[in-house]
């Protein structure tokens, strides 16, 4: 590893068999790391001690260090680990030295690319660290003065910019007493608990989202330049931070960020916050397992993985484990758009300044008895590598800042995370096989064709073997169904947020109502829709019956008028209309019934379709029943996918439907909608005629293979959808926004008291 | 045991403040009578935290290879390895022996309080200090890879690099006020 490596060595030496356009990008990301002349080398590494040491040996020019010194450590950074400091340097100057007034330095702290960084304190006793700017004067104090006045709990504050008497530059800048991350993993090797996890990436996200609110990208995130200041957790070393923007994306001429933490497109040279995103994602990965995602014996073959490799998320639990993937997309505009957004589905929320004191406070971010002696960083913070002519200096992002939004609704966030772990084991396997299933199903994106083939030949498979495999998830669904409902019937109990904490949770919104997002708001209805007591859950869903007869009531006699309005019409004509409304009734009492027991979570939709098709098999008997109780005449039905031939066991010899073709037909039609959207108190309109759309085209589809008597069928399907949007419990997101000024941010009513009052229209 | 609780078996009152580059500031006391308190501009106790602790909390007074807490109000306690000094107050203060080997004791504050003098923490010194960057060092720092000792003696701080077997390294006296460089170990003493 510590042999000196030029990119075309490492180009020869390749012999993993990646294509030639892999290869090419890869060469061009390195040839943009090592073509570049010392200062940019030294500016991209500036936790790289060996080429800090060289630089900064007094036999040594400092430009001849960081040539060749640059090649050979950015090997070393390959290495996720603590890099070595430099082991024979001296400080400049010695403790009680004052080189700048009123300054009095205490000791050295570490040196850097742009030069030393000492611990020093002031005539009053402000402790603070001062950097004394030896190379790359003009770059580095550039740098330094567009972020003097960035001021966030977790971000390293920079305080000014002096000169001493020999007209030598000094940077002022927080003293950060505690370890870096980087040092903490290291001796973790493991990984850190869920609780510090969440602690330490809380922290990060925080200060990140406040560099990205200010139009600033941090550009070389990594632990190394992460830090634990007395329990805060602070980012540092925003060395290589650029104003950039999405009109000034693209032209980057420097590649940025250590190998282990970079993302793919930055060899393109056309990037922007993503890849802050993507770091944040592969640190999240290191925190919870203790290895980074793509790791080898070469730069090289871990540039190839960014580029091509899917990260191993096998032993990462979710949410963790979908917010991970995500943020490592390779394409950036799958990636989350903003560190809120990613971190939503951890049921995070970015710091506030009281929330981070509370923490230091806490248990959180206490050191243990033996943890080593609060070692300031090493790391020397390197401030803007980048010229930015004023000229073209980008106002900051439109987006407002969110790094002081409110703390969590439910006081920890890691409980708001664990409550995720809390789905049934078979519905955690199918959902993780289903996830894998799809991350594999996405790999196959560089040979559509051979996905197509794949694709038809499943669909294939699975519908010559429609005959027994109906069935069998019938039965599989009628064995899961009541042992699911007891389940989540058992367990909802022990879900419910205490009185405590709901006074919490309602003390904070009416103190600090604040803009939210969307999805926050969806996120703090969703919490209190959980919070509902059982006794209130069944008496709504008693009122969503009711109303749902009501509507099927008024539905079928609109139907029969329209149907018999020429008054020549017999028994058996009225009784359509009875058997249309009564199966709508039944199926949207057992559809209600399931979006209450649902309603207090987005849900898995696999495992609520295969719910739905055993409820659907059951609507089928009764419809079957029902058709039979109201001597409804059989008609003969006819296919044209089959040609005339029905599938024997499921329809008779004359083309009359059995018991199973109903079953059959109901299943399909409640697994394939989404039938819980419609059911949730969240969706956007009360009634929507395009869901309903949706549905009469999907019966209609349905009918062509699994033929049920028209025009009954289809509507039996319409029906249901309307009764059960109107008769669902709705919450209409418009008067929300209107009382209390939520998730619109130019609209907050910051003082409505009513805040937290919704109106839940049943 | 608790009964020559009272006369200190040292009386030698010292106090000094090691600046290790790259690793922190520490306080080295060699006295067997060691008092902790608030931080107040006139206050004389040895070892001062900015928490809210009373001026003056207790003493902690050697006893052979022990230590032991005594409060103001003169309640006695064995103080542990690794486990925190019973005083109230937001600030917790734990005691430890890292090396089996060395009487010394290391006194360090969890976050987020630091004790006065901007120090990281104090030792509480019989004769020997180990540096290094292991945990069984009294001073640990994890980005050095050089060990020393230090020694007083006769009133005088020596110290020598820890070598491999076989290896020589010579006894170097710390001049107060003069950085001096013990193998890659940079360090300066100053006397309070």
């Amino acid at each position: 590893m510590n042999t000196l490596v030029s990119g075309s060595g490492l180009a020869k030496r390749d012999d993993c068999g990646m294509t030639k356009m892999k290869q090419r990008l890869a060469d061009r990301m390195k040839i943009k790391l090592f073509g570049r002349g010392p200062k940019n080398v030294e500016a991209a590494a500036p936790e790289n001690s060996a080429l800090k040491g060289g630089a900064d040996r007094p036999d040594l020019p400092a430009g001849d260090a960081g040539a060749e010194g640059g090649r050979i450590d950015w090997v070393d950074e390959t290495i996720a680990g603590t890099p070595n400091e430099p082991k024979s340097m001296t400080f400049t100057f010695a403790p009680g030295a004052q080189p700048l007034s009123p300054y009095t330095i205490r000791r050295g702290v570490g040196i850097g690319g742009f030069g030393e960084v000492y611990f020093a304190v002031s005539e009053a006793g402000k402790e603070v660290a001062l950097k004394r700017i030896q190379r790359n004067l003009d770059i580095e104090l550039r740098g330094v003065s567009q972020c003097l006045n960035l001021k966030h709990p977790n971000l390293v504050s920079l305080f000014d910019i002096c000169r001493d008497a020999d007209g030598g530059a000094w940077v002022v800048m927080e003293y950060v007493a505690g370890q870096n991350l980087r040092q903490i993993l290291d001796q973790q090797p493991s990984g850190l608990s869920e609780q510090e996890a969440v602690r330490w990436f809380l922290g990060i996200a925080s200060g990140v989202d406040h560099l990205h609110g200010a139009g600033l990208v941090h550009r070389d995130l990594k632990p190394g330049n992460v830090f634990d200041d007395l329990g805060i957790v602070k980012v540092g070393d925003y060395g290589l931070s650029k104003y950039i923007s999405a009109s000034q994306r693209g032209g980057q001429t420097e590649s940025v960020g250590t190998f282990h933490y970079m993302a793919p497109e930055i060899g393109k040279g056309n990037y922007g916050r993503e890849i802050d995103i993507y770091a944040l994602g592969v640190i999240l990965f290191e925190l919870l397992t203790g290895r980074v995602p793509f790791d080898g014996e070469s730069l090289h073959e871990i540039i190839v993985k960014h580029l091509t490799a899917l990260p191993d998320l096998a032993g990462i639990g979710e949410p963790y484990r979908s917010v991970i993937s995500r943020s490592m997309e390779k394409d950036p505009a799958k990636r989350p758009s903003t560190v809120e957004e990613m971190i939503a589905p951890l049921g995070l929320r970015l710091n506030e300044p009281a929330t981070i004191a509370l923490g230091a406070a806490g248990s959180v971010g206490v050191k243990e008895p033996t943890s080593p002696p609060p070692a300031p960083h090493v790391d020397d913070p390197v401030y803007f590598a980048d010229a930015i002519p004023v000229g073209k200096r980008v106002p900051p992002q439109p987006d407002p800042i969110r790094g002081t939004a409110q703390a969590a609704p439910f006081a920890s966030p890691v409980k708001a995370v664990t409550s995720g772990k809390e789905d049934e084991p078979l519905l955690r396997a199918v959902k993780s096989s289903w996830r894998d299933f799809r991350i594999w199903w996405s790999s196959l994106d560089h040979s559509p064709k051979a996905r197509f083939w794949l694709g038809a030949l499943i669909a294939f498979v699975l519908f010559v073997n429609t005959h027994w495999l109906l069935p069998v998830l019938s039965m599989f669904a009628v064995i899961y169904v009541p042992y699911y409902v007891v389940r989540q019937m058992v367990l909802h109990s022990s879900q419910k947020p205490s009185y405590a904490r709901a006074q919490t949770l309602a003390s904070q919104t009416v103190a600090k109502p604040r803009p939210r997002t969307k999805q926050q708001w969806r996120y703090e209805v969703r919490n209190s829709l959980r919070n509902k007591p059982l006794v209130s859950r069944a008496a709504e869903l008693n009122t969503s019956w009711i109303a749902s007869g009501l509507t099927v009531l008024v539905m079928t006699v609109i139907a029969g008028v329209i149907g018999l309005r020429n008054g020549n019409f017999d028994a058996a004509d009225v009784a359509n209309y009875f058997w249309s409304g009564s199966v709508v009734l039944f199926g949207s009492a057992c559809l209600l019934a399931l979006g209450k027991f649902w309603e207090p979570s987005e849900g898995e939709g696999l495992t609520r379709r295969v719910i739905q098709s055993g409820i659907g098999a059951g609507v089928g008997l009764v419809a079957f029943a029902l058709l039979q109780f109201f001597l409804i005449p059989e008609t003969s039905l006819y296919s044209e996918v089959f040609d005339g031939d029905l599938p024997q066991t499921l329809y008779h010899s004359d083309g009359t439907i059995r018991a199973a073709g109903m079953m059959a037909h109901f299943a399909l039609l409640f697994g394939g909608i989404r039938w819980w959207k419609s059911v949730d108190p969240l969706r956007r309109t009360r009634l929507s005629f395009w869901s309903t759309a949706v549905v009469c085209v999907a019966a209609w589809i349905l009918h062509q293979f699994l033929p049920v008597p028209q025009p009954l069928g289809l509507m039996v399907a319409g029906g249901l959808s309307i009764a059960t949007q109107m008769s669902a419990p709705w919450i209409n997101p418009r008067n929300y926004v209107i009382r209390s000024g939520h998730y619109a941010p130019g609209n907050v009513n910051a003082n409505d008291p009513h805040a937290n009052d919704q109106r839940v229209s049943a | 045991m608790n009964t020559r609780l009272e006369q200190p078996p040292q009386q030698s009152k010292a106090a000094w403040r090691l600046w290790v580059d790259r690793c922190g500031g520490f306080g080295l006391l060699n006295d067997g009578v060691v008092r902790l308190g608030g931080k107040r501009p006139d206050s004389d106790v040895e070892i001062q935290v900015a928490a809210d602790w009373r001026r003056d909390e207790g003493t902690l007074v050697r006893h052979g290879r022990d230590f032991f807490w005594v409060s103001r109000e003169g309640k006695r306690a064995l103080a542990r390895d690794n486990q925190a000094l019973p005083i109230k107050g937001t600030a917790e203060i734990v005691f430890a022996t890292p090396s089996p080997l060395s009487g010394t004791a290391v006194l360090s504050l969890k976050p987020p309080h630091r004790f006065d003098g901007h120090l990281d923490q104090w030792l509480l010194v019989e004769r020997t200090v180990l540096i290094g960057p292991d945990e069984q060092n009294h001073i640990r720092c994890p980005s050095l890879s050089a060990s020393a000792v230090l020694v007083f003696r006769e009133g005088i701080w020596q110290a020598k690099q820890k070598t491999s077997p076989g290896g020589k390294a010579e006894w170097v006296s710390l001049e107060p006020g003069a950085r001096q460089s013990i193998g890659d170990i940079d360090l300066l003493l100053e006397k309070t």
